[in-house]
């Protein structure tokens, strides 16, 4: 493992660490008051049925926030010390798990903005967190493929 | 040489591994601090009990001067811990007594019940408008909604919220009677249903003089600063 990938491996799970914080601390306020300072539309938020998945009786976004951020915590403490996993490279699972989350996120931004009209700080802090992992797991794959890709052209005979 | 590459490798990542588990740690603990405190529980205000009150054309129960120069709207559910908060902190900001009671304001009280997350939603709103029968639906209002954090997470939430109405005076086996029998059943529904269609999905949402209003962390502080300046702008339309 290169130096780079070994320091986007421990970025990743620090980013991660913060978002899981970020939703237990969610989880764990539901139904009370959050500081909301900056958006103002906590409560408005965490007390919409969008604050469940599938809205109005599944479980809690917070919860399944918390165990995605555990995924790709513990996928970026693993590829600290391991390049594949099964029939893929680590960055290549972390890259998958971090854009589901944030295809999630993407969905309930949207729902803030177009369906409650309201914003939750800790929410948005939560996808800008797991959009950072993604950004960093994307760009630590695609650098993974690219001495493949290099070695591809044929040389010309001498 | 690829040993000692290793060996300074795994110390690092040990240093790493260390300091992950000391942040993970510590931030866990100043998680479960900062969620912090029980679940809040409201004193009945008095204040709000000898006030004007009435129904408005739709049927919602509202408190103060019919014809009061500003209008708020709240859609709640009283199972929803931060109508309960609303309900708390506006009684802080001594609400009623500054705008209710003075004539300033009238405070409609309509009916989202969040079904879906809140199994009691229905049953209490129901409560509320059997007591508002008998002209007691703002005792209800507010004993249910300061009493929330008890009977909401009762083993029967039904029987503890009777037995709250009955420690605030209200006669506890006739409103199980006529919950028995069906009241307001259709009138809880309606309201739902017409709070849906607006495209509420949340409560509180609180509206002055039909205007949406942002409640952040204190809720009651919002709602009178929203209350201040429609008085100082334009009156109800």
């Amino acid at each position: 493992m290169t130096r780079r990938a070994q320091f986007s491996a421990m970025a990743i799970a620090l980013l991660a660490l913060a978002g899981g914080l970020d939703s237990l601390y969610l989880l764990l306020s539901r139904g009370r008051p959050v500081p909301c300072a900056l958006t103002g539309g906590c409560a408005a938020v965490q007390s919409s049925a969008y604050s469940v998945f599938p809205p109005q009786r599944g479980v809690p976004v917070a919860l399944l926030g918390l165990i995605g951020f555990a995924a790709v915590c513990g996928l970026a403490l693993l590829a600290l010390g391991r390049e594949r996993l099964g029939p893929w490279r680590l960055f290549g699972w972390l890259a998958a798990a971090s854009g589901g989350g944030v295809l999630f996120a993407a969905y309930l931004t949207v729902v803030e903005a177009f369906v409650l009209h309201a914003w939750c700080q800790w929410c948005l802090l939560a996808a800008g967190l797991i959009a950072a992992c993604w950004a960093l797991s994307f760009a630590e794959w695609l650098r993974g493929r690219e001495p493949r890709r290099a070695a591809a052209p044929v040389r010309p005979a001498r | 040489m690829a040993r000692s590459v290793r060996g300074r490798r795994s110390l690092r990542l040990g240093w790493f591994y260390g300091a992950f588990v000391a942040l993970a740690l510590v931030g866990g603990l100043m998680v479960a601090r900062a969620a912090g405190p029980l679940p809040f529980s409201a004193p009945v205000s008095s204040a709000s009990l000898n006030l004007p009150a009435g129904l408005t054309a739709d049927g919602f129960w509202y408190k103060g001067a019919a014809d009061a120069p500003v209008e708020v709207v709240v859609y709640s559910d009283f199972q929803c811990p931060f109508c309960a908060l609303l309900h708390e902190r506006l009684a802080a900001a001594r609400f009623d007594e500054r705008f209710v009671a003075a004539g300033k304001v009238r405070y409609v009280y309509r009916d989202l019940p969040l079904r879906r997350i809140h199994g009691s939603a229905v049953a209490s709103a129901r409560l509320a408008r059997i007591a508002g029968d008998a002209g007691q639906f703002w005792l209800a209002h507010d004993t249910l909604l300061a009493s929330q954090a008890r009977w909401s997470a009762a083993a029967d939430p039904l029987a503890a919220m009777l037995d709250e109405l009955a420690r605030a005076g209200l006669p506890a086996d006739q409103l199980r009677a006529r919950l028995a029998a069906g009241d307001h059943l259709q009138a809880v529904a309606d309201a739902e249903r017409t709070a849906l269609l607006a495209g509420l999905g949340g409560t509180p949402t609180v509206f002055v003089n039909g205007r949406p209003v942002a409640l952040g962390a204190d809720p009651g502080a919002d709602l009178a600063a929203a209350v201040e300046a429609a008085l100082a702008g334009e009156a109800r339309p």
